[in-house]
C-alpha cells in the first residue's frame, strides 16, 4: 500500500482527501457563491429529431454498415421487446414492421441549441452537454425570480415538453450530479452539498454513462452502485479502471471543479425544417416559413432581440437552392410581418423544382426601444410604420426604387442633391442653402443634349429665352469641374426649361423644367 | 339666409347638401393658396378623397400649382405636434430637385420618391402609402388607371385623411372615373396664367378657374 493517504475511503471527512490531481481543489465547494444546476435531459432526443409523424414502430439505428444494432427503440417498439443494444436482424426478426432511422446528429445538435437560446430566459448561463443529449442551466441567482427551485423545474419541463420533447429534470448543486439525476429520471431536487454523497451512494454504476467495460468490469466484481466506487481504495480503483470514473464521481461531489462554458449567443442564428412533402405550394411554404420563425422568435425573445436580415434557402432535390433575402429596415420579431414580406418574395420567385427543405439564417440585431402604444393599441410610432412601408415597397420595386431627397450646399447642380436610401440621414439638419439663381422643380438625372438649328437649341421647336445666363463654373477642385452657362427658356409648347450651354463645346442641354 | 333653431342644426349636419351651394359640405380641405381656385372648389383641396389632375404635358407648372398647399399642409403637421408625416411621390415623371423644394420652402426630407417598375405599381403603391397612415400627402403619376385599382384608392384615400393627386394624361378626361374631383390643367400661352377645367366636382356643375403661376 503506498505511502500516502489516497486510499482513505471517502465518507471519512472530505479535507483529509489530498486531491493532487486537480489543481484548483476546493474551490467550488468552499469559496465564491453556492451553485445551483438544472439539468434538462433529452432521453428520446435521437428518435425525436428523425421520427416521422403517425407512423408505426420506429427505432433509431447505431453502428456502421458491418454490424448495426438498435440504439434507441420507440415506446411500441420497446413494447414489442426490441431494446438499445440489439443486432438489427433480431430486431426485425421480432419486429417486422420496425421502421428504421438511421442517426442525424446534426439534427439532434440543431435542436439542442434551439432549446439553450429558449432555456436562456431561465440564465444566461446554458451550457450543451458534450454527451449532446442534455442542457445545464445555472440558476443559483435566478431562481428566486422564478419562485423557488422546485417551480422553475416544472416551468422549464412544461416549456421543454411543449416544444414536443420527452425531458427529464433535476436540480443539484454541481452540474454532473444534476446530471445524473436527471437520467435517474426521478425529478429529484437537491440544494444543499452536504446531501450529495447520500443522494448519489445509492446511484447504480450504470448511470453515469461509463464505458460498456468499466461498467460490466464493476458489476462483476459486485460494485453495484456509486457508493460503493466512493469506498473503495482510489489507487486501486484508477489502476482497474483508470481515473476517469473518480473524477467523475468527484466533480458530482463537488470536490473537484468542473468546466461548463455557457453557449456563445452568437450573432448569427440558423434553423431548418425539412418538408414532409415535396411542395411547389406557396401556403404550404409559408407556414412552414412560420414555424421557423415561431421557433426563432422563442429564441430571440429572451435576448432582447429581433431580426435585421433573415435569408430563406429553400432546398430542391434537383436544382441549385432558392434564395430570398428579407432586410428589415429595423430589427424585428413580428412573425406575421415576416410572414408577410416572405410571401410577397415568394409570389416575385419562379421555383425551378419542388421544395424540400427550407432553411433560415437570421442576422440578429438588438430591438429598438418598445413601440409605443396608446390606449387602444394603436402604435404611435410613426417611424415604425414608414419603415414598414418602405420594406413593402421595396420587396416588390427594388432596394433603389425607393428613397428620400437631400439638398446639400454644392454649385453644380446635379451634386446639389441626393437621394437617401436609408434612415441615417434622418436626423441631419438640412443643410444651408446656397445662395443661387431660379432653380427648376423637376432635375433630369442626366442632362439631355438638345437639337441645334443654327445657334440656338430647340425642344418641340425653337426656344424663347426668359432669362440668363446664370454661369456655373466649379468642380476645379476635385476634377470633375463644369463650366456651363444657365437659361430659362421657354418651348413652343409653353413648357418653362432650364437649359445650359457647355461653355467649351457650345452644346446645348436641357437640365430640368420648372413644372 | 341663416336658419334658427333644429333646421339650422340640421343644416350643420355634414351630409347634407343644399343644392346650389358648391361643396358646402366639404369638411377638410386645404387651401390652394389661389382664391379663384379655392371658391370653386369649396374651400381648397379636398383631403381624405382622390383628386384627379389632367394635364396634356408634364412640366407646364402642375407642380408650382401644389407648393402652396404642401407648405401648409406640412406646417400644420408640425403644429399638430404629432410624428412627422411623409409627402410621397410616386412614378414621377422626373426627378423633383432637392433645393428648388427647398427653395420654395418645403423640408426635402419630408419627400418619398418612389419609382414604380411597371405601369401598374403607381396605383398599388399609391393604395400602399395611404393604408400606413404614414403620408399627409400623396401624389402618382399614370397613364393606365383602370376602375378597379382607382375605385380601391378612393376608399383608401377616405379613413387615410390624406391628399391624394393622381396625375393622368388629359386624354383620359373622357373616360369615367370613381375620383370625385377631376381637373383638366391647361397651360395658357401667356406667360404665368393657368386655365384649370373642373370637369367633375362634388356638389356643382363643372367649372373653370384660373391660377396665376408667376
Amino acid at each position: 500500500m503506498p505511502a500516502d493517504s489516497r486510499n482513505l475511503p471517502l465518507p471519512f471527512g472530505d479535507a483529509a482527501l489530498p486531491l493532487a490531481a486537480a489543481p484548483a481543489a476546493g474551490l467550488p465547494a468552499g469559496c465564491g457563491a453556492q451553485r445551483l444546476w438544472l439539468c434538462l435531459q433529452l432521453p428520446q432526443l435521437p428518435l425525436e429529431v428523425v421520427a416521422a409523424p403517425g407512423e408505426a414502430p420506429q427505432a433509431v439505428l447505431a453502428g456502421g454498415r458491418q454490424d448495426p444494432v438498435i440504439l434507441l427503440p420507440g415506446a411500441t417498439a420497446a413494447a414489442c421487446g426490441v431494446h438499445p443494444g440489439m443486432p438489427l436482424n433480431a430486431a426485425l426478426a421480432l419486429l417486422p414492421g420496425l421502421g428504421i432511422r438511421q442517426r442525424r446528429p446534426g439534427l439532434e445538435q440543431a435542436a439542442l441549441a434551439r432549446l439553450s437560446s429558449w432555456a436562456a430566459r431561465f440564465t444566461p448561463l446554458v451550457n450543451v452537454d458534450p454527451g449532446g443529449d442534455a442542457l445545464l442551466l445555472e440558476i443559483a441567482a435566478s431562481c428566486a425570480l422564478f419562485g423557488g427551485p422546485a417551480a422553475m423545474l416544472a416551468a422549464a419541463v412544461a416549456g421543454v415538453a411543449g416544444c414536443g420533447h420527452d425531458v427529464r429534470a433535476a436540480i443539484a448543486p454541481t452540474a454532473r450530479a444534476a446530471l445524473w439525476l436527471a437520467r435517474a429520471g426521478r425529478g429529484q431536487v437537491v440544494e444543499e452539498p452536504a446531501r450529495l454523497p447520500a443522494v448519489l451512494a445509492g446511484m447504480p454504476v450504470n448511470l453515469p454513462g461509463w464505458s460498456a467495460a468499466t461498467v460490466s468490469g464493476l458489476l462483476r466484481m459486485g460494485i453495484n452502485r456509486l457508493g460503493d466506487c466512493m469506498r473503495l481504495p482510489r489507487d486501486g480503483f484508477t489502476r482497474r479502471f483508470g481515473r476517469e470514473c473518480l473524477q467523475e464521481i468527484d466533480e458530482a461531489l463537488g470536490r473537484r471543479p468542473e468546466l461548463r462554458p455557457a453557449c456563445r449567443q452568437d450573432g448569427r442564428l440558423r434553423d431548418d425544417l425539412e418538408l414532409p412533402v415535396e411542395t411547389c405550394d406557396g401556403t404550404l411554404l409559408l407556414d412552414a416559413l412560420q414555424l421557423l420563425l415561431l421557433r426563432l422568435r422563442a429564441r430571440l425573445q429572451p435576448r432582447q432581440a429581433g431580426v435585421q436580415v433573415l435569408w430563406v434557402r429553400l432546398h430542391h432535390r434537383a436544382a441549385r437552392d432558392s434564395l430570398l433575402r428579407i432586410g428589415l429596415l429595423r430589427p424585428s420579431i413580428d412573425v406575421a410581418q415576416l410572414r408577410e414580406l416572405a410571401a410577397l418574395h415568394l409570389c416575385a420567385l419562379r421555383l425551378p423544382a419542388p421544395v424540400v427543405a427550407l432553411a433560415l439564417e437570421a442576422d440578429v440585431a438588438e430591438l429598438p426601444p418598445m413601440a409605443r402604444e396608446d390606449l387602444l393599441g394603436l402604435q404611435l410610432d410613426q417611424g415604425e410604420r414608414l419603415a414598414g412601408l418602405v420594406e413593402r415597397l421595396r420587396l416588390r420595386l427594388g432596394i433603389h426604387a425607393v428613397h428620400g431627397l437631400r439638398a446639400s450646399p454644392e454649385p453644380r447642380p446635379e451634386r446639389a442633391w441626393q437621394p437617401v436610401t436609408d434612415d441615417r440621414g434622418a436626423g441631419v439638419a438640412p443643410a444651408a442653402a446656397v445662395a443661387c439663381g431660379l432653380r427648376p422643380l423637376w432635375i433630369l438625372t442626366e442632362p439631355a443634349a438638345l437639337a441645334r438649328r443654327g445657334a440656338l437649341p430647340q425642344f418641340h421647336g425653337p426656344l424663347a429665352f426668359e432669362d440668363g445666363p446664370e454661369r456655373i463654373e466649379a468642380g476645379w477642385w476635385d476634377g470633375d469641374d463644369v463650366r456651363r452657362d444657365y437659361y430659362v427658356a421657354r418651348s413652343p409648347r409653353g413648357l418653362r426649361l432650364w437649359v445650359f450651354q457647355e461653355r467649351r463645346s457650345g452644346r446645348w442641354y436641357l437640365h430640368g423644367l420648372f413644372g | 339666409m341663416a336658419f334658427q333653431g333644429p333646421i339650422g342644426e340640421l343644416l350643420q349636419d355634414p351630409r347634407i347638401w343644399r343644392a346650389g351651394r358648391a361643396s358646402a359640405a366639404m369638411a377638410r380641405g386645404v387651401s390652394t393658396g389661389w382664391p379663384e381656385l379655392d371658391a370653386a372648389l369649396g374651400g381648397g383641396w379636398p383631403l381624405g378623397q382622390l383628386t384627379e389632375l389632367l394635364v396634356d404635358d408634364h412640366g407646364t407648372g402642375e407642380l408650382t400649382l401644389l407648393l402652396p398647399a404642401l407648405g401648409r399642409l406640412t406646417a400644420g403637421n408640425d403644429d399638430a405636434g404629432g410624428a412627422p408625416k411623409w409627402i410621397m411621390l410616386v412614378a414621377p415623371p422626373y426627378m423633383p430637385y432637392a433645393p428648388a423644394l427647398a427653395g420654395a420652402g418645403l423640408d426635402p426630407a419630408r419627400f418619398l420618391v418612389v419609382h414604380a417598375k411597371q405601369a401598374g405599381d403607381t396605383l398599388w403603391v399609391m393604395e400602399q402609402a395611404l393604408r400606413s397612415r404614414t403620408c399627409i400627402a400623396v401624389a402618382g403619376w399614370t397613364n393606365l388607371a383602370r376602375q378597379a385599382p382607382l375605385r380601391r384608392l378612393q376608399l383608401a384615400a377616405g379613413p387615410s385623411g390624406a391628399w391624394v393627386l393622381l396625375f393622368r394624361d388629359a386624354r383620359a378626361r373622357l373616360a369615367p372615373s370613381p375620383a370625385p374631383l377631376r381637373i383638366h390643367f391647361m397651360r395658357e400661352r401667356a406667360a404665368g396664367r393657368a386655365r384649370l377645367h373642373i370637369l367633375k366636382r362634388r356638389g356643382g356643375p363643372p367649372a373653370v378657374a384660373a391660377a396665376d403661376l408667376g
